[in-house]
């Protein structure tokens, strides 16, 4: 039986990441139709803290990408190395420990981000047990794909190989150096790197999930699916080598330009524009490569539904790819970034590459695996119409508000003052747009359902349920007349291990240039001269901060450009967040940025603010925050946390250490004697979370010491020493 | 003087080095995908994913 078992495909493992897909994506959507609705709502989380903007975006964020785009890539994946391969899985076992590791990671991120269990680190929240899950996992998956690899009956690696190889080598770089956090508690982590470090290895990371998971894994599966819908080959295979290796080697550079225009050093946000811009010439050949091979096949355009959604699906990439490195130039990101342009560029991406290539291999591969006919093509083509108008909609809504926002905040009058001053002014502006971008998403979604109901009855259809397929013999086999000689990159394609660490190289080098020098910038800051950490009811704060979410609104780096400085104060520097494990720069503006709140509003302001936003700010859309003035303080974690902080180069003294509950006590009665005096009058309010996000926020740019103090400090640390 | 430190922090050899790395690198995957091959393999391995049944998937 077992000897049976290695002659059939495992079309079964294949069969659950695609039900898996099904679920994680319509839940991904629905999640991000409630966080759309909610900017244009702000009731909208029912004053339920679980259900609120900064604890449901990055849900959202990771469902789209780790639930829905993760299990469709594995869908491919399995499918279609078994039979460039012409082999089973390596393992049965390791299969299934992928597929319910990896559902199980979901449900349990699920459940801790809504809890407000996050390091708020974008695309990577998710807190260190599950990040070790996660590199478990991936390592199974590893094992079992290059297992398959080492056993393959087809000599050659197809295109699609390398694609899925350069992933799993760089995901796995990527998280592993990403997640190095030291636990506080179960659920509770700082990073070991700290601000413009932080920042740095943050976007090298966020910036390569995009490119190396939701970008190199899907033109692996585009190299496979589109040839097959179409029936021809690859337009040209010299073409795909070429993208290969300059794709993966340049994508790994261009983590800074989420940074342009930051106190980042010059050197490294110029090497991450100009390497965007080198990125138009693979990501647009890959497309062209993916385009062309519908030649002499155009006609299917227009009558399969398969070939609709990829061929929008690679348009959309050539847009999302144009318009990445456009957005590079720092010029462009200065009017661009932090505003809504970006949420429609990564939706372009999201969307209309990554999703409608999924729905495409999806309706491809159903009636596949089931041995029967897909139940209606004018459904599927229902859902392309449907759903392309959704992403349009989405998209033109989302970039007339960053546009229109990006230029108001710019907009600097005759006398060099700001000609919209008042910040809320430029979120009411674009409000309706958040109506309009929630009715393309809810159209997405209905396109989504419609595809549901589609592969349901096309499942419910067939008479075999999933059909066992017998491995056919390889090419070699097939060819066996024809001779060959092995030179070049055809020999590579052969040495799966060489061709492994090839890759390994080509996206190590940019990752070492570019990291190696950042994790050594703090060689040229004097820690203790320049800036004092926070102190314990201020750190306590932070982590409420952080857990809120309060970065998916909030940025807290003052850019380098005259608009920011006469809206926010002075440019941001690298020395106001050398202690901040995680930074806190954020990458969206919906609310103003933080950097330099501290004492420029009292603490009934903040106070009131947290309370009910409208109190103070009749315009705003910030939700309430209730419950901040019900929950109680953790003050007895604190020692550890400082002491976590101390052991990471924070330089607390050990009474510090020792003495932080107690010191953060204090520090809340001083906060609540000040808001009593003023009349708020609720009991025990020296002990509500509220105080410490007041601390903490007040302390924002109020932390830089002046040369002066700080030689006086310096003495007396001497002198105590 | 930190400050003047920062503000210097431009490491124009590790630019060179990486513009170096990637110009050869690029030149050498150039060079070697357009070698004079046989046109016939790659039309083969183009065709790899074709040459099995609408059964195989």
């Amino acid at each position: 039986m077992v000897q049976n078992k290695q002659n059939y495909y495992d079309d079964i493992t294949v069969k659950w990441f695609l039900y898996a897909t099904m679920v994680w994506g319509i839940i991904a959507f629905l999640a991000g139709l409630m966080v759309a609705l909610q900017l244009g709502f702000w009731q909208l989380n029912f004053n339920l803290e679980w259900l609120t903007f900064g604890r449901l975006r990055p849900l959202h964020t990771n469902a789209a990408i780790f639930a829905f785009a993760g299990n469709a890539i594995f869908a491919g994946i399995y499918h279609s190395t078994q039979r460039l391969c012409k082999a089973r899985m390596f393992s049965d076992a390791l299969s299934k420990i992928h597929f319910f590791g990896w559902q199980a990671i979901i449900v349990a991120a699920a459940i801790t981000l809504p809890l407000g269990f996050s390091q708020s680190k974008e695309y990577a929240e998710l807190e260190w047990p599950l990040d070790i899950a996660i590199t478990l996992i991936w390592v199974v998956f590893a094992i079992n794909f290059f297992g398959t690899l080492a056993r393959r009956k087809e000599k050659h690696m197809y295109v699609a190989l390398w694609f899925y190889i350069a992933t799993i080598i760089t995901v796995a770089v990527l998280h592993i150096f990403n997640s190095i956090e030291i636990p506080v508690s179960f659920f509770k982590s700082y990073p070991v790197y700290a601000g413009i470090q932080d920042a740095m290895v943050q976007w090298w990371y966020g910036h390569n999930a995009v490119a190396f998971f939701l970008t190199t894994p899907f033109l692996g599966l585009m190299y496979y699916y589109i040839p097959k819908a179409a029936n021809r080959p690859v337009y040209s295979y010299r073409l795909s080598i070429i993208h290969f290796w300059a794709l993966i080697f340049i994508y790994i550079w261009a983590g800074p330009h989420h940074l342009l225009n930051t106190s980042l050093p010059d050197w490294a946000q110029n090497l991450g524009m100009v390497f965007s811009l080198m990125l138009w010439a693979p990501s647009w050949g890959g497309m062209i490569n993916g385009l062309l091979t519908l030649r002499g096949a155009w006609h299917l355009l227009r009558t399969e539904p398969i070939i609709k959604f990829m061929v929008a699906a690679l348009t959309f990439y050539g847009m999302a790819t144009f318009e990445g490195p456009l957005l590079s130039i720092k010029s462009v990101s200065a009017l661009g970034h932090y505003t809504d342009w970006i949420i429609a560029h990564v939706h372009g991406g999201a969307l209309g590459w990554n999703g409608f290539l999924t729905f495409g291999m999806m309706y491809y591969l159903v009636p596949q695996l089931f041995g029967t006919k897909l139940y209606s093509k004018r459904l599927a083509n229902n859902h392309f119409w449907i759903g392309f108008l959704g992403i349009l909609i989405y998209y033109i809504s989302m970039g007339a508000s960053g546009i229109t926002q990006g230029l108001m905040w710019m907009a600097i009058d005759s006398n060099g003052q700001l000609v919209y001053p008042d910040f809320v002014e430029t979120v009411s502006k674009i409000i309706p747009l958040y109506y309009v971008r929630a009715f393309g998403g809810f159209l997405f979604i209905i396109g989504n359902l419609l595809m549901l109901y589609n592969l349901a009855k096309t499942i419910k259809s067939s008479k075999t349920g999933v059909q066992q397929v017998k491995i056919p013999a390889a090419f070699e086999e097939r060819h066996a007349k024809e001779k060959s000689h092995e030179q070049g990159h055809r020999k590579l394609e052969g040495l799966a291990l060489t061709f492994s660490i090839l890759a390994f190289i080509a996206i190590a080098v940019g990752s070492v240039i570019e990291i190696i020098p950042t994790l050594s910038m703090q060689d040229y800051i004097q820690p203790e001269k320049k800036v004092e950490p926070f102190t314990p009811l201020e750190l306590a704060g932070r982590d409420i901060y952080i857990r809120e979410g309060c970065y998916t609104c909030h940025s807290q780096m003052i850019r380098k450009l005259p608009s920011d400085v006469l809206r926010f104060g002075p440019a941001s520097t690298i020395e106001e967040s050398m202690y901040n494990r995680p930074y806190q720069w954020g990458s969206k503006r919906t609310g103003p940025d933080l950097a330099r709140v501290g004492k420029k509003y009292p603490n009934l302001w903040h106070y009131r603010h947290m309370v009910n936003p409208r109190d103070v700010v009749q315009a705003s859309i910030m939700p309430n925050y209730s419950w901040l003035a019900e929950n109680t303080i953790d003050f007895y974690s604190l020692r550890r946390k400082f002491s976590v902080m101390k052991s990471l180069g924070v330089p607390y003294s050990e009474q510090e250490v020792a003495d932080a509950d107690r010191i953060a006590e204090e520090e809340a009665r001083v906060i609540a004697e000040d808001l009593n005096k003023q009349g708020v009058a609720i009991d025990s309010l020296e002990q509500k979370e509220i105080i410490a996000i007041i601390a903490y926020l007040q302390a924002l740019g109020q932390k830089q010491i002046k040369s002066e103090e700080a030689s006086e400090n310096s003495i007396e640390k001497e002198g105590g020493n | 003087m930190k400050q003047e430190a920062l503000s210097l922090f431009n490491h124009p050899e590790l630019i060179l080095t990486a513009f170096l790395l990637f110009f050869s690198t690029f030149l050498g995957i150039l060079i070697w995908a357009l070698k004079k091959s046989r046109q016939d393999h790659y039309d083969k391995m183009a065709s790899l994913p074709l040459e099995l049944s609408a059964k195989d998937g």
